[in-house]
């Protein structure tokens, strides 16, 4: 049986409910399943030569359905579970392309960002594979029902 | 020097201490990344964006209008403050819908897939460039004012010294400022502000002495139409003069960076909210004050300096050096991001586009730091030899901005036919004539906004390009209706959904629509 790493749940099923109802108090929600989405996870030594020093970590995340590139703010912390009995989407980015991606990403981020006049130098420390939970809830308001993805780590959502 | 040289002199080694502290900070953390943004709590998010918002533009541009046309200026307030109200409306959601589908991460990208060409972008980005380096001179022209103010020097040596400090603030604290300094600069200039407006709000005895004060002084002040009536019965001016900023704002460049979360951030929301609503409140006090300068200062030689010396005149000269030089920082952070901008976009949509398509990351960031150093020295020549009015800068800079991407974007989610050509010639046209009516002053000769003239040139071209253009393609078609589709949630659900998990939400959908489930425990 294989075991991935996940995001623990932040906002269980009763939590995500009360976050979402307190927008619309009329509507009607139900919160349907839990599915864990996959990321690349990539850390970056940068270093740049400036007045000041600019040195240090940068993280980011490649979605690895869709390769699109984020900054993070501190490492996730992650825990092996088994995969049995999970919904999860197959990975459909590779590990090469999602390295090459973050790569340009972060270096784009920084160069345009720290605004150091000699060019950073950015090198990859580690990676890994990690999969995020979001539940999948339905909203019902005046009219047609609609789904949403409601994040189980930071609460927030978004319509399908 | 005057003390107040060495004040400003003073607090730029403030801030750059502040930076120096925090940087040493971050990079000795090994569990918080850098850029990640999380430090940052509440009230620094709020100020931050704050201190973004302010700009010489603000400063200098906004009262130096109102003191000249009086209540007429307040159109372009209400432009700017209606901006973020069209985002809201049914063409912002659609929009916002559709740049979902399409994965667009700028506004410019936006209409590169949209009318899938990437002439569209090379054009758009072109156009950018030029209303960013306008604005960027606006700023320096600011800049120079300021300094000449602080130090006493010539306006011409000041404005020389002051871009110098700009390049050396961006080279050694530019990164700093986004995060503490903007802070520390947001209080002064959000306390300096308040405080002048309060002080000069009262010495005038309110909203209502200041009307009486300025009919007594000239009663055209208080008409909608300028004073003088210069403007009387011209809607086309009015017109231009609201939409001129409620729509040049979508046709800047700003690259969205997804920011992620490790951990739950459920206070950040607020604090964007509360750092919105500020913005508005802060778009109209440059106006007041503007006016209230035209009783409490009616011999100003310049009126761009109608805060500056409305802070002389109430507060002490400590105060008033200590809240300048906040402004000159503010000027400082505005005009190099803005110039970094121009750069990135000089060298991914030109440079590695048309000249050299194989370009390595190094020789990107060393092509848009070259272009960076070129539009600083056209600048400064502009900013000695030529400087126009702030005020006229920044009204041309965002009207063409708006004539060009203004007719695109309604057309985007409005109209299905629109095509490539369509957009080439709506953005090319509307561009055109705004530069060729405001150059050649047509707006006295005809009565009409330079702005309303290239929205009406700009329309004529989308629907001519689009007539003889190539059909859009079936894709494109299906994508279109489906961000006409309303989602039923209700306001308050529908502006807290949280924009950057567009993408997960995309592909969860189509995952849910191919294969009705997704795959149940795959691994075992």
């Amino acid at each position: 049986m294989k075991t991935i790493l996940t995001q623990e749940v932040q906002f269980v099923e009763k939590e995500v409910f009360n976050g979402l109802i307190q927008f619309d108090k009329a509507a009607e929600i139900e919160i349907q399943q839990l599915i864990y989405y996959p990321y690349y996870f990539f850390e970056f030594d940068v270093k740049a030569k400036r007045f000041l020093k600019f040195e240090g970590r940068v993280g980011c995340t490649i979605d690895a359905l869709g390769g699109h590139g984020a900054i993070i703010d501190v490492q996730p912390e992650l825990k092996e579970i088994q995969a049995a009995h999970l919904s999860m989407p197959m990975v459909t980015v590779e590990t090469e392309e999602a390295a090459e991606k973050a790569e340009r990403f972060v270096f784009e981020n920084a160069s345009s960002k720290v605004k150091f006049m000699t060019i950073p130098t950015i090198k990859k420390v580690s990676h890994r594979l990690f999969y995020r939970p979001f539940w999948i809830a339905d909203y019902k308001g005046k009219e047609e029902r609609e789904q949403l993805i409601v994040d189980a780590v930071s609460g927030s959502y978004h319509p399908l | 020097m005057s003390l107040d040289g060495i004040i400003f002199i003073v607090y730029l080694g403030v801030l750059l201490s502040i930076g120096l502290w925090f940087s040493r900070k971050s990079s000795k953390s090994t569990e918080q990344y850098l850029l990640g943004g999380r430090s940052l709590g509440p009230a620094v998010t709020a100020m931050t964006m704050q201190t973004t918002a302010m700009s010489g533009f603000m400063f200098m541009g906004a009262p130096a209008m109102a003191f000249q046309y009086g209540w007429y200026a307040v159109w372009y307030a209400i432009g700017d403050a209606g901006g973020s109200i069209i985002n809201l409306s049914v063409l912002g959601k659609r929009m916002r819908r559709m740049s979902e589908r399409l994965g667009a991460l700028s506004p410019i990208e936006y209409l590169e897939k949209r009318f899938e060409s990437a002439g569209v972008r090379v054009v758009g980005s072109v156009i950018s460039i030029v209303f960013l380096f306008g604005y960027v001179c606006a700023q320096f022209i600011a800049a120079g004012k300021a300094m000449a103010t602080l130090t006493g020097f010539p306006y011409e040596v000041a404005l020389i010294v002051g871009i110098s400090v700009i390049l050396i603030y961006t080279v050694a604290g530019g990164y700093l400022a986004v995060a503490y300094t903007s802070f520390v600069q947001g209080m002064i200039m959000v306390f300096g502000v308040v405080g002048i407006g309060v002080l000069a709000y009262f010495h005038v005895g309110g909203l209502s002495g200041l009307n009486a004060s300025l009919a007594e002084i000239d009663p055209t002040y208080l008409s909608i139409w300028g004073k003088d009536l210069a403007f009387y019965g011209q809607w086309g001016v009015v017109l231009g003069a609201i939409l001129i900023y409620s729509i040049g704002y979508m046709g800047l460049p700003h690259v969205v960076v997804r920011h992620m979360s490790m951990k739950s951030t459920k206070t950040v929301k607020g604090a964007v909210l509360i750092g919105a609503i500020w913005n508005q409140f802060f778009i109209f006090v440059p106006y007041i004050l503007g006016m209230i300068g035209i009783i409490l200062l009616p011999t100003i030689a310049d009126p761009e300096m109608v805060i500056t010396e409305l802070a002389y005149t109430l507060f002490p000269g400590v105060f008033a050096a200590l809240l300048l030089s906040a402004i000159m920082s503010a000027v400082m952070s505005t005009a190099d991001s803005i110039l970094m901008q121009a750069g990135t976009i000089l060298s991914r949509d030109i440079y590695q586009r048309f000249i050299n398509k194989n370009a390595s990351q190094k020789t990107m960031v060393l092509v848009s730091r070259l272009c960076i150093l070129v539009g600083g020295i056209i600048g400064i020549i502009v900013a000695i030899y030529e400087p126009p009015s702030i005020f006229a800068l920044v009204i041309f800079a965002f009207g063409t901005l708006g004539n060009t991407f203004l007719v695109p974007y309604v057309a985007s989610v409005y109209s299905k036919k629109a095509n490539a050509l369509g957009c080439l010639f709506a953005m090319i046209g509307g561009a055109t004539t705004n530069i060729v009516w405001t150059s050649m002053d047509l707006e006295a000769v005809t009565g009409f906004h330079p702005f309303l003239v290239g929205l009406l040139v700009s329309i004529a071209g989308m629907i001519i390009g689009s007539y003889f253009g190539r059909k859009p393609s079936q894709d494109m078609e299906e994508i279109f209706e489906e961000s006409r589709r309303n989602r039923t949630f209700s306001a308050n659900f529908d502006k807290n959904i949280t924009r950057d998990l567009a993408p997960e939400a995309n592909q969860i959908s189509e995952i849910l629509n191919n294969e009705g489930s997704l795959i149940r425990g795959k691994y075992t």
